[in-house]
């Protein structure tokens, strides 16, 4: 129990240190052009123009602050629910621009000349991103008080961080 | 246990109002930052005598004719150009549009005399792309406003060395909107 306990423990450290590294490097090329990315949330379509510039200009740092802090151990959690709740808001804007057939730059990770569109592909990769988040944030505020179910995990389950790593880096 | 703990809301909602803060803060100083407005702004195009310049002297083969002294494909911006612009340009034949979309679209339906270039599968076209006119305007374009494919083929464009790019953003619908005529691809 114990050992597997520290396995876990281990996973949640590298999908914690992974969450925050990616959440880094797509907050900060969004902060330097702030007008692209403003861009990238209007072709959407979803919210009115007015609030668009403000999302622009919130957004990446609401990324940055929160991949920062879900180092630390005092604000891991509400850096965890903040990128939990970015996760679903990703999810959903993508989700339904693949529904309405949009051939859009997902505004993911702005860079110059990127080749960034959305589809899938990109869907999947939101998912698994997703998906980790949860465990993070769920292992997290669990930590105290972990319920039984969760301490006997199999050990398929345990490998679950590790594979949203590797297939995140294989659709990428 | 729950699952949205207070201490956790609390403390992303202390996030996003810092984060609040200093992004509408910085923003407002930064070069490129994103314009506060209530209503989105019109799409602005390059004026007619910009386009009526000589193009510029390039030749991919050879570096040494080429002028690249003020072009950064990694600064570049394209050009926008509306539907009486890209008109105009036709007719004098000085420009070849490029549709960025997928072959399927194209082939259901284009701009006549387009050529398709899509660019999420540009690698399978390079010899198209070296085959392109270096004496006249290239203009890009995708489905509408919202799409962002034109746009992308030419910033590629300008990193395989073109500089005479034009993006063409109101794109197909816009074509289809001021009442121009449109074909299958390839027809």
């Amino acid at each position: 129990m114990i050992a597997r306990q520290t396995i876990l423990d281990k996973l949640e450290l590298i999908g914690r240190i992974f969450l925050a590294l990616l959440f880094l490097y797509a907050g900060v090329p969004k902060i330097l052009n702030p007008a692209k990315f403003a861009e990238d949330i209007d072709n959407y379509r979803m919210l009115p123009y007015a609030l668009v510039p403000i999302m622009a200009a919130v957004l990446p740092y609401l990324e940055v602050i929160a991949a920062g802090s879900l180092l630390t151990k005092r604000f891991r959690n509400g850096a965890a629910l903040a990128m939990l709740a970015m996760s679903l808001m990703f999810e959903i804007a993508i989700g339904t621009a693949v529904f309405r057939g949009l051939d859009i730059s997902c505004g993911c990770f702005v860079g110059p000349g990127e080749i960034n569109t959305i589809g899938i592909t990109r869907l999947l990769t939101e998912s698994l991103l997703l998906g980790l988040t949860i465990f993070v944030y769920y292992y997290n505020i669990s930590d105290k008080k972990r319920p039984p179910n969760f301490q006997t995990a199999s050990k398929t389950r345990q490998i679950f961080p590790l594979l949203f790593v590797l297939i995140f880096f294989m659709f990428n | 246990m729950k699952f949205f703990p207070l201490k956790a809301i609390y403390q992303a909602l202390c996030m996003l109002m810092l984060a609040t803060i200093i992004g509408i803060g910085v923003n407002y100083f930064h070069p490129k930052k994103a314009a506060f407005s209530l209503h989105r702004p019109p799409i602005k195009t390059v004026p007619d005598t910009m386009l009526a310049q000589p193009l510029p002297n390039v030749s991919i083969a050879n570096q040494s004719e080429t002028n690249l002294t003020d072009f950064d494909p990694l600064t570049f911006t394209p050009k926008i150009v509306d539907v009486h612009q890209v008109k105009k340009l036709l007719k004098l034949k000085q420009a070849i549009l490029v549709d960025a979309r997928s072959p399927a679209k194209y082939n259901h339906e284009t701009i006549p005399d387009a050529i398709n270039l899509p660019v999420e599968e540009l690698y399978d076209y390079e010899e198209d792309i070296q085959k392109l006119s270096k004496k006249e305007w290239l203009i890009c374009f995708c489905d509408d406003v919202t799409c962002d494919l034109g746009e992308m083929l030419a910033m590629e464009l300008a990193n395989h060395g073109f500089q005479q790019i034009l993006y063409y953003k109101g794109g197909l619908q816009d074509w289809k909107d001021t009442g121009n005529k449109t074909t299958g691809g390839g027809q």
